[in-house]
């Protein structure tokens, strides 16, 4: 009785604390949730042999906001295709905060992809308000390449299956395509397979297998404020 | 000898000449539209595609989101893909979605004229229309 006598005095304390704890309640919720949704896993590609992963890399520029930090690189890619740049920020030695976002910078100047060099923004969401370190490194983990400009031409798919045959021998796959009004996609349909491999097992490993990466070794330590 | 040059000479360019009239630049080179042109067009099977690069490109879960740039064309569109065939849709942002009727590896939607800022995002889920995982936009 006495504690509901206590709670009815300090009727605004009690209210501001169920406030508080609310908001933490749903702001960690949401925090989960936004992070499951939002979490990168970076793509997976099939390494290139071929092509070197010492990368010239340029610091450009760095950007703290409040909920995100925004970095330029210019980077010398290994030969004038499309290549795509993955990268990384960790913070504390543990935290590795992936890129959720990368932009070519003057995407659309018609000499952009003439260059080998090319900028990006990319953009890591953290919250650098709750940083207790200020420090990260910045790592450039891999650059990717969409073979077939992201079309699973004829070329590809015979590119794919022959890729497949060195990783998973006994796969083998029909690739349906539908182009309609409007725009399209592309499924797969699995004809044979291991034992040991589920349908989704196949389709990643496809995934996989149509894209080109390179990992590379350049990495910086950045402030963060 | 200095007669025979100049006779071999004017007859090597004038078959040139001719061989270039009937055989005009190749058709291969020309963009199936530009700009405004691609509104609304399919870059599947066009010349947009063969020139077509990430613009923009956006993380969310296991799915990627790519704004391709045609400067051949001078046209963007979405491009939505995931590691494993599920429910996907490529959005222009205020223009069209495609939403996928079946699971699918990755979809694209319809061109738009790129002379201006084009946003385009992705969207993936377990059924039909019904996403739970989204990008935010890519603009270029």
């Amino acid at each position: 009785m006495k504690i509901f006598q206590n709670l009815h005095k300090n009727m605004p304390v009690t209210l501001a604390i169920a406030a508080i704890i609310i908001s933490a309640i749903a702001f960690l919720v949401y925090g989960v949730n936004a992070a499951g949704q939002n979490t990168p896993q970076g793509i997976q590609g099939y390494p290139n042999e071929q092509l070197s992963g010492d990368i010239i890399v340029d610091f450009q520029n760095i950007d703290v906001h409040s909920h995100n930090v925004q970095v330029e690189l210019c980077i010398d890619m290994p030969t004038l295709d499309a290549w795509n740049p993955y990268a990384t920020l960790t913070i504390d030695a543990v935290t590795v905060i992936p890129n959720i976002e990368v932009t070519l910078i003057n995407a659309k100047d018609p000499e952009v992809m003439k260059s080998q060099n090319r900028c990006y923004l990319f953009t890591f969401p953290v919250s650098t308000e709750s940083l207790v370190t200020k420090k990260g490194t910045l790592r450039l983990e891999k650059l990717w390449l969409e073979l077939g400009h992201g079309q699973f031409t004829d070329e590809v798919v015979t590119e794919i299956k022959a890729r497949m045959s060195e990783v998973a021998p006994g796969v083998d796959f029909e690739v349906v395509s539908v182009s309609e009004q409007g725009g399209g996609g592309v499924s797969i349909k699995v004809i044979s397979k291991p034992e040991n491999m589920s349908d989704n097992d196949v389709m990643s490993l496809i995934q996989q297998l149509s894209i080109d990466e390179i990992p590379t070794n350049w990495q910086m330590e950045i402030e963060l404020q | 000898m200095k007669k025979k040059l100049v006779n071999l000479t004017t007859m090597l360019s004038i078959i040139l000449a001719l061989g270039f009239s009937f055989f005009p630049a190749s058709p291969v080179f020309a963009a199936t539209c530009t700009g405004s042109g691609c509104n609304g067009v399919n870059p599947c099977g066009t010349t947009c595609w063969n020139d077509a690069y990430n613009a923009s490109v956006r993380y969310a879960s296991t799915m990627y989101s790519a704004n391709k740039y045609s400067p051949g064309c001078i046209a963007n569109w979405s491009y939505a893909r995931n590691t494993s065939s599920t429910y996907l849709a490529a959005q222009t942002v205020g223009v069209y979605t495609y939403h996928g009727s079946q699971p699918y590896l990755y979809v694209w939607n319809s061109m738009w004229d790129g002379s201006g800022t084009v946003c385009t995002r992705g969207y993936m889920g377990p059924t039909y229309m019904n996403y739970n995982v989204s990008t935010s936009n890519a603009c270029a």
